[in-house]
Formats: structure tokens, sequence, C-alpha cells
């Protein structure tokens, strides 16, 4: 019996490229492991990937490839000790720096891929783009309008009072 | 490729009206993503937004208001201070009876201090300013030091206690368990910062500093249970924040 180190499998993209990959790598996604155990002759048939396309689902195995040998994500992993920091480890960093359009599909793809660790790295990538920005820079970035009257963003601003450590 | 910016796809304004035609600059180019994101992926994002990023966040728009609501009141809203100054208690009956926010409180610590109107120590304090070159500003600032110990003693006479219980029962009505207690504000240094400070405090104090009257903890615990027993809430557990240590005591060893 093969080792499933070394078993491939081919994935289909939204657009239709077969792009063939190991299963250790393709593992880290949660639907894809599934769909592996289910299915039950790895290797054999491809699988499809429906929401994600070629560039994207490249560049998601790209960061499965080099979190492959991570160790897996516990169970119920304590949702705290994952959110007390916007830290990223440097490769990460590097992966994540791509265009706003990227970023978004990937947070999109690890969602429908179910690959927690790397949803994570990307919500963080956004929480740390906007660390430190005014209201009006952060609209900058994401390209948001302001849609508040002046009433309700004097209310708002009361409202963060609150919590404030003065 | 046409360069143009199609009317139609531009959201409603009344500010922006007329654009002129210019080069999109790249982080416009992908104009609407962020909000088109899945609502499920904007709530986990703006899980990610550090605590002290959630204020501008909320500001940006309406949904990321909407988004990050819960997330604000949870971590940042959990534990607050107030002091006993109309401005203060408007604030938390406002906050405990807001549908989001209210619910989030789990402690409410309220400030120590007490305006002294003892003249000695309004002297020393006058003294102590190097801003008061003269007599006549010398009495004007007492003067301003007492009629804002009037207002706050007459605040507390006559409008204080119906705020206070009104906002417990706001609390109790959420049906969270909450505790009460009491913050120092009295001490200049705490935890290697300046002053732990009630919301409030700097409309209060920041033009004319506060003179203390010591020994203000005991009325102010005396306060709270009374509060607590008028508004019918049994407070299991009164926090006290004192000199920076937190102390937990239940409400009746006090």
């Amino acid at each position: 019996m093969a080792s499933t180190d070394e078993q491939k499998i081919i994935l289909v993209s939204s657009d239709g490229v077969n792009i063939q990959t190991d299963r250790i790598i393709a593992e880290r996604s949660m639907l894809i492991k599934n769909m592996i155990e289910d299915l039950g002759t790895p290797g054999e048939e491809p699988i499809p990937i429906m929401n994600v396309s070629e560039a994207v689902l490249r560049k998601v195995l790209e960061w499965c490839d080099h979190h492959k040998k991570d160790p897996p994500p516990e169970k119920d992993e304590d949702a705290d000790t994952r959110k007390k920091t916007t830290d990223i480890e440097e490769w990460d960093q590097k992966f994540m720096q791509v265009d706003q359009e990227m970023l978004f599909e990937i947070i999109l793809a690890a969602n429908y891929m179910d690959i927690k660790a790397l949803l994570d790295v990307g919500c963080k990538t956004v929480a740390n783009m906007i660390k430190g920005k005014s209201p009006e820079e952060i609209r900058k970035t994401f390209n948001i309008q302001n849609d508040f009257t002046p009433e309700e963003e004097e209310q708002i601003r009361r409202e963060n009072e609150w919590a404030e450590d003065r | 490729m046409s360069t143009s910016i199609s009317q139609s796809n531009l959201p409603p304004t009344t500010a922006l009206t007329i654009m002129p035609p210019r080069k999109v600059p790249p982080h416009r180019r992908y104009a609407k993503k962020f909000l088109t994101l899945p609502n499920e992926l904007l709530i986990k994002l703006s899980d990610c937004v550090a605590s002290e990023d959630l204020p501008n966040f909320r500001l940006t728009c309406k949904k990321l208001e909407n988004i990050s609501g819960k997330h604000s009141g949870d971590k940042r809203l959990a534990h607050c201070r107030f002091i006993f100054t109309q401005y203060s208690m408007e604030g938390l009956v406002e906050m405990t009876a807001h549908p989001v926010f209210g619910p989030c409180v789990k402690s409410v610590l309220f400030g120590t201090h007490r305006l002294s109107n003892a003249l000695d120590d309004l002297l020393d304090a006058i003294k102590s300013n190097p801003g008061i070159s003269d007599d006549g500003k010398a009495m004007d600032t007492i003067h301003q030091y007492r009629e804002r110990r009037d207002r706050q003693d007459l605040f507390r006479r006559c409008d204080l206690s119906r705020m206070v219980i009104q906002a417990l029962t706001h609390l109790r009505s959420w049906g969270n368990s909450v505790a009460l207690g009491i913050l120092d504000d009295v001490y200049q240094i705490c935890r290697g910062k300046s002053l732990l400070r009630g919301y409030g405090f700097a409309e209060e104090y920041d033009i004319l500093p506060f003179v203390e009257l010591a020994e203000a903890r005991m009325l102010t615990v005396n306060l709270i249970r009374g509060f607590s027993r008028d508004a019918n809430i049994h407070a299991s557990i009164l926090v006290l924040d004192l000199s920076g240590q937190e102390v937990h005591k239940g409400i009746s060893s006090l």
C-alpha cells in the first residue's frame, strides 16, 4: 500500500483546470480531506473545487505545501489563544503580500475549503491593514463609502467613549 | 478595454455626484470587494480587529458598524468604569439600555473620588498651580471649585440615585449577572500608568483638576449597596480596584 504522503491527487478548479498535487498537501483542506475519505479512491477521480479559480487554487496550494508538516489543527481549538495575537509568521506575511482582490479571494477560498489556519492568517492580515488607521483611512483602504449622517457619526463617537481609558 | 467607470456601478451618493475622469489608484480598483464578502466572513474579520481599532472600524460605515457591534461590546465594554457626575451617569444609563452593548456589560466600577470643599485644600490646590498668578485669579478659581462642588452635590442629591437605579434595572433586564464595584481614582499613579479613570472624568476635571477628599471609599460602597437594594439587585460580588490591586469580596462582607 502506497504511503499517504506520496499519493497524488488531481483537483479541478472552477475554471476547469486540472491541478495535480500531493494528497498530504491537499488534505490541509478539510473539505478535500473529507471528500477523499468519502470517495475512498484517492487519486483515481479528479476532485472538483467548485468555487475556486485556478490562480487562487494554486496560491492556496502553495500555502498548503509550505504548511504540510504543521501539526493538524486541534478539534476544539481554544478560540482565545488564536484571537489574542495578530502576529503572523514571516513566511505567511510574505505570502499575503498580494493585491486586495487576491487577498479576499484567498480568504473566501480558505473559508470554502475549510482551511482554518489559512483563514486566520487572511483575517489577521486584514486586521493589520486596519491597525492604527483613522476611519477615513480605513474607508480609503477598502473603498468604503461613509453612509452615516453627521448625527449618527456623533452618536457612535459618543458610544466609543464609554470604553475609553482616559 | 474601457477605462471609464460606469455610473450605474457607483453607489448613490450626494457628496460625490460628479467625479472627474482620473486614473483609478490601486486600492480603488477592487472597489466593492471588502463589503461584498459574506457576512459570516466580515464577522470573523471584525473579530480579528484589535480592540483598540474597533472604535474607528465601527465609524467607517453602517454595515461594519452593525457587524462589529457585538465584538466592540464584548471586548471594550464588558468591564466599564463610571463616575458620579451627570455626564457620566447619562452615559451609563444610555449604555445599559443599548440593545447590543447593554447585554455585554459584566462589571461596572464607580469612581470613589469626592471633591473637598475645605478652604485649606482649595488654597493648597491653587498654590500648586503655577498658572494662577494673582489674588483675583485665585479667588475666581476658588469660586469655580466651589461652584463645581455645589453642582455635584446637587446632582448627587437629586438625580444620582434615580439614574443608577435605572441603569441597574436595565442591566437586570438583560438577564446577566453583573458585578458592581468601586475603583480608586484618587491615587495619581496606578499600575505604572496615570490614574484609572471613569467615563466622563475628562469632561469634569480637565479644565479644573479635582481636589480630593480622602476616605471616600466607604461612602461609595454604601451608596452602591443602597442603589442595589433599591433596584432589587443582589450583587453577589463587589469588585474593589484600589491602588491597582483588584480585590473581589462578597458584598455582605464589606
